[in-house]
């Protein structure tokens, strides 16, 4: 979800920067163990995917149509530390390559989509899969997206509290959590289900590939 | 005196965060002049570039502020210029950045960086054409609109050969580098 | 007096990926200095797998590679200093140019591999290459600037400025337009290097190389001009696909 600068307070994304980067270097580490002096050029192909993939057109009732987030789809094929990584390093293209902005929500962004989203994609594709493997991917991936709309609905909601002038007035992004709820998980709750139907049916080819360990069986 | 592109890049960071912590809209509006003076030519062209990706959030947002403000009866003239003066003075910053900072050289430093920044601008160009191709040919292919259910089966093929493309190319720029001896460095 | 040891040399060498899938199967072939070998098959044989195998960037399954009659194996590959040298003796072209090129500019892509020379020996080189190959004029470029045809004459200018004694091809025509397939058939002809080319473009063969090999449907080797003497008939092209019946 592309927020532009000047909307969230330092107050919020100087500690998630704190928050994010242990969690990058954290990332980074886990990556570099898995496949070794390969990280970079691995990486760098990834970032390019899930750039691509975010681009993808999410079909919607009436002939219209969103854009995918794809931090799912990343998670069950390559593992949410990737995703988490690649979905950081899009952010950061779009920002500073593009020229799209956003720097300052980066880090709230990268946590909510790229972390949470990716985990949550991830652990509960894992505790579902025994139970059919078509439901876990929809309800993973579904609740991924509604989980990390949330945050960020949160997140926005929360500046007019606590970034406020001496009057009371809003500093930062203006409304509050009776506004920025509804009004980004309502939604969310169409992108999710469009991005979950989009993702199952990705992966179901994907399975076939066999170059998935999750998808064919054996663990990433 | 001309700053070398780390200086420049760091400038834009420092400055961003500076933004920020500025509530004063007098402030910021004597920023967004400075911006503009120091710009240099093309100033037109750049607050165009700077305005278009900001314009609708901030209509959006500036209507949602006049409206509560007439249903609460609270002024808040003050905080609708702080919101949008902030906003285009940080969008102004990250324009002139893409336009004068060159992000290969502001990376002189960090080799690394500079290879990852290379080969996903080149693989993204490759990701790109593989869409554009599978949309074209999903197009040239269709006579009659396409109903929903095909138009997820086509953007579902184009995210699975997407996907095998990552895999594969994945792959071929490691065996690359490492067969011109760039993973041993 | 000890025999010459082959400077390339496959020994019942078979690759299976890890997916299951065999890409080659009891690979016997020695390669002396200075030898120019074809490799024909058609596609999915284990062209470019034996190339890479030959480039140290696969580890047989099972039997042998050596380079210089010592065993290529992941023990050797970890030692730095004989990869350093490896890697600047033996190049390999890939058939898709896009994947080789990860520096900011041509003039950094050219130099790449000349960091172990002075500055003014390897401003020398990157001019060299750069005039030879028609790239003088996007020395400054990012490499994914350039055209498909423009990237592959890069490709070979970066592993040509390393001065290799082996030089391995994959498929170097098809992104190749006819006047650079000219130059480096022509380059390739005066030069004492050892070449092997993957192709499966018939016309080229008697210039790309004297050394026949023909590896088969089932990556097996199915013939070797050095073993009979003489180029493959025209049935066993057809047999192998390589020709119309």
């Amino acid at each position: 979800m592309h927020i532009p600068d000047g909307l969230i307070s330092p107050q919020t994304y100087l500690p998630a920067l704190a928050v994010a980067v242990p969690l990058w270097w954290w990332a980074a580490r886990a990556f570099t163990r898995q496949v070794g002096d390969e990280a970079l050029p691995r990486l760098a192909v990834f970032t390019a995917l899930a750039f691509v993939l975010s681009s993808l057109m999410l079909p919607l009732p009436g002939g219209t149509s969103g854009h995918a987030i794809g931090v799912g789809l990343l998670a069950l094929v390559f593992g949410p530390w990737v995703a988490f990584l690649a979905y950081t390093l899009v952010l950061v293209l779009q920002a500073l390559v593009m020229g799209a902005g956003g720097i300052t929500a980066l880090p709230v962004n990268a946590l909510a989509m790229g972390f949470i989203g990716a985990w949550t994609a991830y652990l509960l594709f894992h505790l579902l899969r025994h139970v059919q493997a078509d439901f876990a991917v929809l309800a993973a991936v579904f609740v991924s997206i509604l989980f990390s709309a949330l945050l960020v609905a949160l997140v926005l909601g929360l500046q007019p509290l606590i970034a406020q002038g001496p009057d009371g007035s809003p500093r930062f992004f203006p409304f509050g959590w009776s506004v920025t709820l509804p009004a980004i998980l309502l939604p969310h709750l169409f992108i999710g289900l469009a991005e979950a139907v989009l993702t199952l049916l990705i992966w179901r080819h994907a399975r076939r590939r066999c170059w998935i360990p999750a998808a064919c069986g054996r663990e990433a | 005196m001309l700053l070398s592109h780390p200086v420049r890049f760091a400038l834009y960071l420092s400055a961003v965060i500076a933004v920020t912590l500025i509530h004063d809209p007098r402030v910021l509006l004597l920023v967004l002049a400075g911006l503009l003076l120091l710009s240099g030519s093309g100033r037109p062209a750049l607050l165009l570039r700077a305005g278009r990706p900001v314009l609708w959030i901030l209509l959006l947002l500036s209507s949602g502020i006049l409206f509560m403000g007439w249903l609460t009866g609270q002024p808040v003239l003050g905080a609708l210029l702080l919101i949008n003066l902030r906003v285009v003075v940080l969008a102004l910053l990250t324009a002139w950045m893409v336009r004068d900072v060159d992000l290969d050289l502001a990376l002189v430093r960090w080799p690394r960086a500079r290879r990852w920044l290379v080969i996903v601008r080149g693989q993204i160009q490759l990701f790109r054409r593989l869409a554009q191709d599978y949309r074209a040919a999903q197009k040239s292919r269709t006579v009659v609109a396409p109903t929903l259910q095909q138009r997820y089966q086509g953007s579902a093929t184009i995210g699975l050969a997407a996907l095998d493309k990552g895999v594969h190319n994945a792959e071929m720029v490691t065996q690359a580098m490492r067969s011109r001896g760039a993973l041993h460095d | 007096m000890t025999e010459p040891v082959p400077l390339l040399e496959l020994e019942q060498v078979a690759v299976a990926y890890p997916n299951g899938r065999r890409a080659l199967e009891g690979i016997d072939l020695a390669i002396e200095p200075g030898e120019r070998v074809v490799l024909l098959g058609t596609n999915g044989c284990g062209k470019s797998t034996l190339l890479r195998v030959l480039d140290g960037l696969i580890v047989p399954t099972s039997g042998e590679f050596r380079f210089g009659g010592r065993r290529v194996d992941q023990q050797t590959l970890k030692d730095r200093d004989w990869q350093r040298d490896f890697r600047r003796r033996v190049v390999l072209m890939f058939q898709h140019p896009e994947s080789m090129l990860f520096n900011p500019t041509v003039r950094d892509e050219i130099g790449f591999g000349l960091r172990h020379l002075s500055e003014p020996e390897r401003a020398d080189r990157i001019r060299h290459w750069a005039d030879r190959l028609r790239l003088q004029d996007f020395l400054d470029a990012p490499p994914f600037e350039l055209s498909g045809g423009e990237k592959q004459r890069l490709c070979l200018a970066c592993l040509l400025a390393v001065e290799p004694e082996v030089l391995l091809l994959d498929e170097p025509t098809a992104n190749l337009d006819p006047r650079t397939v000219g130059w480096l058939l022509e380059w390739l002809r005066g030069r004492p290097i050892t070449s092997v080319v993957a192709t499966h473009q018939m016309a080229l063969v008697p210039q790309l190389g004297e050394r026949i090999v023909i590896l088969s449907d089932d990556h097996r080797v199915v013939f070797d001009s050095r073993a009979t003497g003489g180029p493959p008939d025209h049935d066993l092209l057809v047999a192998h696909g390589l020709a119309h019946g």
